[in-house]
């Protein structure tokens, strides 16, 4: 369980996060969803006492994290794949951070199996692919067998085989009872793995729910798309009932306002065959886009205003 | 649940906590697992031996320009013998953050005195062990050069205890003081010019006037003296510190740098 009250973190005159509530509780993969620089890194790295909040606190497993007795054994954190220094092996680093907590050898030897680093355990961190630096980062915050989990950007640099392990793991420790808390900016990684998400936009609160809940508050969620031997009288039909038309192509339409029965009824009465039928389900991704529009702090200029 | 990617957790430990015994534990690993450790130590060691191997050659001044001593031969070459031992305490506390490692470092001991601590007792057990081991090495190396058959290492003679002891003594207390300053500046390359200016301001400003003696170079240079030299500086009354109080001097220095450190250390965000 993580507790996050009014949090806010100012450098100098810009404020990187601010005012943030949220609860990411056990038993669910919680996502981390904004654009760079909305605050993910900075929120995350105040929970586990790395920066200092400006105001406000955060709480892990009911305790503030500096008052934590083992806290591998409390929070198993990756930052940042990079957090190792380059000249030791990955056998010393987990042997080094295991003995601060106690933590036999056998345990580092089976987070080891576990990452997938078995055949690379006694090389230098410093050659390691991106993709080897998150699985040895995986495997530092697995070490305490912690309940609760935070992961920065987990997925990045892994290759699809990593990226279903990861998946999978996520997922059993969820399922665990344990609660797993990661930020991604790939909106369609989260879409498969989160059960819930808390989305920030310039340090601010955006959304805090069930993905399902926030994929259906989506602009594009409920339209529905038909595809019919005369768009142009169906369209008019539609308008009239006062819905919201847009047409696709030249057979293709998007109605906004009516249901998919309605649609088909009406196509029915005006003797227009219908060759398709859908509703459009929202996906993250225009979730997301909606709800951070107005809190991208770097839009590329070339694109702004630039119609389609 | 197909696959079991997560095993039921073993060899955890019976009592949970993160004590100064284990951190320390820790650090002495994460340094020793370090090439730069094993480097820095190696070099320390063979360049006081071989310094004062070549210091056993020396017809032109005779055992007589060496007081007879063993301990004042073998102590002449740890004034550069230093250099490598100050790296390596810089590079203790500088290194975590221009690695990144310090995030985990410490996100595993939050409570960061502790984190200092055990990185102080660390380097300062590494510098002692590297400073006797050198000049244990020095003395056997003089002993059986030309000029050893001329040479005697009294226990009682007032100053082989000094030399040796002292030297040691030094050499801890400088790596220490390259630890807080390394800690403190976070910038490996700044820390080491520091500390070299710190370590060897000594030499420029000697018989300057009295200011060198507040350095922390100087306990270095005065332990290792012969009587003879320190009566010398004595005499020409600039000099209030003697070899022992430049001791204290330098353990100030080593004092408000690891203060400095633990003061930005709690204060400043990783």
């Amino acid at each position: 369980m993580i507790e996050v009250t009014d949090l806010t973190k100012r450098y100098g005159s810009t404020t990187a996060v601010d005012g943030l509530t949220f609860t990411v509780r056990p038993g669910a993969v919680t996502g981390f969803l904004g654009p760079n620089g909305a605050g993910k890194s900075t929120t995350m790295r105040m929970i586990v006492g790395l920066a200092r909040p400006s105001a406000g606190s955060t709480r892990v497993n009911g305790s503030r994290y500096a008052e934590l007795r083992a806290p591998l054994q409390e929070v198993g954190v990756m930052l940042d794949g990079r957090s190792v220094h380059p000249g030791r092996t990955a056998y010393g680093h987990l042997m080094a951070l295991a003995r601060t907590h106690g933590i036999g050898r056998a345990r580092v030897l089976q987070v080891i199996e576990l990452a997938g680093l078995g055949s690379v355990a006694r090389r230098r961190v410093g050659g390691y692919s991106l993709g080897m630096a998150q699985r040895l980062g995986i495997a530092a915050a697995l070490l305490g067998d912690p309940p609760t989990l935070i992961l920065d950007e987990p997925v990045n640099g892994l290759d699809p085989d990593g990226v279903m392990w990861i998946r999978n793991l996520l997922r059993e420790l969820a399922d665990d009872g344990r609660t797993v808390f990661l930020s991604s900016h790939l909106m369609h990684e989260l879409a498969e793995c989160a059960d819930r998400v808390v989305v920030i936009g310039q340090g601010r609160l955006l959304a805090d729910d069930d993905l399902d809940t926030v994929m259906a508050r989506s602009a594009r969620s409920g339209v529905v798309r038909v595809r019919s031997t005369d768009s142009a009288r169906l369209a008019g039909a539609a308008r009239g009932v006062g819905a919201t038309v847009r047409a696709v192509g030249t057979d293709v339409l998007e109605i906004s306002g009516l249901s998919a029965e309605a649609v088909g009824a009406a196509a029915a009465e005006l003797g227009i065959a219908v060759l398709e039928l859908s509703t459009v389900a929202g996906t993250l991704e225009e979730a997301y886009l909606d709800l951070t529009a107005g809190a991208v702090e770097y839009r590329s200029g070339a694109t702004t205003g630039s119609g389609r | 649940m197909t696959a079991a990617l997560l095993p039921a957790a073993v060899a955890l430990p019976a009592r949970r906590g993160v004590g100064l015994a284990r951190v320390v534990h820790s650090e002495w690993a994460k340094s020793w697992g370090l090439r730069s450790t094993r480097w820095a130590v190696a070099t320390t060691i063979a360049l006081t031996a071989v310094l004062a191997a070549m210091t056993g050659f020396d017809s032109l001044v005779g055992a007589d320009g060496y007081g007879h001593s063993l301990a004042y031969l073998a102590g002449g070459g740890l004034l550069f013998a230093q250099l490598p031992l100050l790296v390596h305490g810089v590079l203790t506390g500088a290194g975590e953050f221009s690695t990144g490692s310090a995030t985990t470092t410490l996100a595993a001991v939050p409570r960061r005195t502790v984190a200092l601590l055990a990185k102080v007792i660390t380097v300062a057990a590494t510098a002692a062990v590297t400073s006797i081991a050198a000049l244990a090495g020095a003395v056997a190396l003089a002993r059986i050069s030309p000029l050893g058959q001329d040479l005697a290492l009294a226990v009682d003679d007032g100053y082989s205890v000094r030399i040796l002891g002292g030297g040691a003594a030094a050499m801890t207390l400088l790596a220490v003081l390259a630890l807080g300053v390394g800690m403190a500046v976070r910038r490996p390359v700044i820390a080491i010019a520091l500390m070299f200016g710190l370590g060897l301001s000594e030499l420029a400003l000697m018989g300057a006037d009295g200011l060198a003696q507040w350095l922390p170079g100087h306990a270095l240079v005065t332990v290792t003296a012969l009587p003879d030299f320190l009566d010398l500086v004595a005499s020409m009354g600039e000099t209030v510190v003697g070899p022992w109080a430049s001791l204290g001097v330098l353990a100030l220095w080593a004092l408000l740098a690891v203060t400095l450190a633990a003061v930005r250390l709690r204060r400043s965000d990783v």
